[in-house]
């Protein structure tokens, strides 16, 4: 049954349709709502993610790096999350986007391990061309364990918006996102 | 870099930024004793039990890539022997060029104390400067640790004092002599004795320690680059916070 089910996923996950191969690079600007010393709104930094989309059936695959700043200074984090579109029309698409990051803040002679998750809807201009635009609003948890034993602030929960592009790397929007 | 395509000109970017954006850790955090702390994302806080609102607070801007928690022990006895409010600002980045507004903003939270000085470490003095250049109402003096002004605050009406140390190897003290003009009238002392006894507001108090480092301002370790120390970490922010405590006695703030 379960040697079934991952079959069944791994064929899935093979299938080519929906999103071509993209790279996306994306802006983000995160506003901070709560972390483990107090609810409060408040600007919680900016970054920038480079990431390889690799399309499944449904949705696509992607991974690749992100750089921000935070209340511990910078951080760098490997992130890699699943695209699934909602919604496809004609010139646009609207995603659902999950990633989890696993990184460093960034520490001279002492990296402290950071990791989060977090989830941005997010929508998509298909412009026909080598080039689309997106732009999206969600939510992000971070945590450095380890900055605990320098300062209070060491958990946080974001709103995260993004502007980015994504660059087809074979021609353009591919006619199978196209209904 | 020719060579690259587009997407490796980003990935090399983000590797170089990611190189060059590393900070200094603070020391472990130990028992504050009665140290009262309030961090929020914009500053750390550090005030007694007992605050005296009469005195003014003291807002700090850290050095550039210096964790703000570095600095809290340097400033807990000036907080616990004068019943004084310090505020660490934080940074974007820990680069407080980035938020050069943020002293004037923050103290405008801080609502039970009511008057304010401005000061900073390295890149954090030359950022509290711009800070007094565009906003002189907000503070009553201006101190410098290891820090000069590029903006022409030499008609501020502010007693400023802008403290040094003879082995740090990190300011550039061309950059330091020759920006001495945008501060008011220098006075050179040896020692926190020999301040004036009336206010200084109109000059710069210039006070050199013996034996000090760029660091040990704060509580980071070493920094690269910079000159070794013969006397530890805690004397040097002694003799800061005797300075302080005077600068501030005879200037009534």
């Amino acid at each position: 049954m379960r040697k079934r089910f991952l079959l069944t996923l791994l064929i899935n996950l093979s299938v080519y349709s929906g999103y071509s191969q993209n790279i996306a690079l994306d802006i983000n600007s995160f506003y901070g709502g709560w972390n483990n010393e107090l609810s409060a709104y408040y600007y919680g930094g900016a970054g920038i993610s480079l990431l390889y989309e690799h399309p499944l059936k449904k949705g696509a695959l992607s991974g690749g790096f992100a750089l921000r700043t935070i209340d511990w200074g910078n951080q760098v984090t490997v992130n890699v999350g699943y695209n699934a579109t909602y919604l496809l029309r004609d010139n646009w698409r609207l995603d659902g986007v999950s990633t989890v990051g696993l990184g460093l803040a960034l520490f001279k002679y002492k990296p402290l391990l950071v990791w989060s998750f977090g989830y941005v809807p997010e929508f998509t201009w298909l412009r026909k061309k080598k080039i689309d635009y997106s732009m999206g609003l969600g939510i992000r948890y971070s945590n450095s364990p380890a900055y605990k034993n320098y300062g209070q602030i060491y958990q946080l929960l974001e709103f995260p918006i993004k502007i980015g592009v994504k660059y087809h790397l074979k021609g353009k929007t591919p006619a199978s996102v196209v209904p | 870099m020719y060579l690259l395509n587009p997407i490796q000109k980003i990935l090399l970017l983000l590797l170089l930024s990611g190189i060059f954006s590393c900070s200094y850790l603070p020391e472990e955090k130990v028992g504050a004793g009665d140290l009262i702390l309030e961090e929020t994302a914009d500053y750390i806080l550090l005030k007694s039990a007992f605050v005296d609102v009469s005195k003014a607070g003291i807002v700090f801007y850290p050095g550039g890539l210096v964790d703000p928690h570095a600095y809290i022990t340097s400033f807990k006895d000036l907080v616990l022997e004068d019943n004084r409010v310090v505020v660490i600002l934080k940074v974007s980045a820990n680069l407080a060029i980035l938020n050069s507004k943020k002293a004037s903003s923050v103290i405008s939270e801080v609502t039970y104390i009511n008057q304010w000085i401005v000061g900073g470490h390295s890149l954090g003095g030359s950022t509290a400067c711009i800070d007094v250049f565009n906003h002189p109402d907000n503070f009553k003096g201006l101190f410098l640790l290891a820090a000069y002004s590029v903006n022409d605050l030499a008609a501020y009406n502010l007693p400023c004092v802008s403290i040094t140390a003879s082995h740090d190897e990190v300011l550039e003290l061309a950059s330091f002599n020759e920006n001495k003009v945008n501060l008011p009238e220098e006075i050179n002392i040896s020692s926190p004795a020999e301040l004036p006894i009336g206010s200084t507001v109109g000059k710069t108090i210039y006070y050199e320690i013996e034996g000090g480092t760029h660091a040990q301002f704060g509580n980071y370790g070493s920094q690269e680059g910079d000159g070794m120390a013969i006397i530890s970490p805690d004397a040097q922010q002694l003799l800061v916070i005797k300075m302080l405590q005077k600068f501030l006695l005879i200037n009534q703030l």
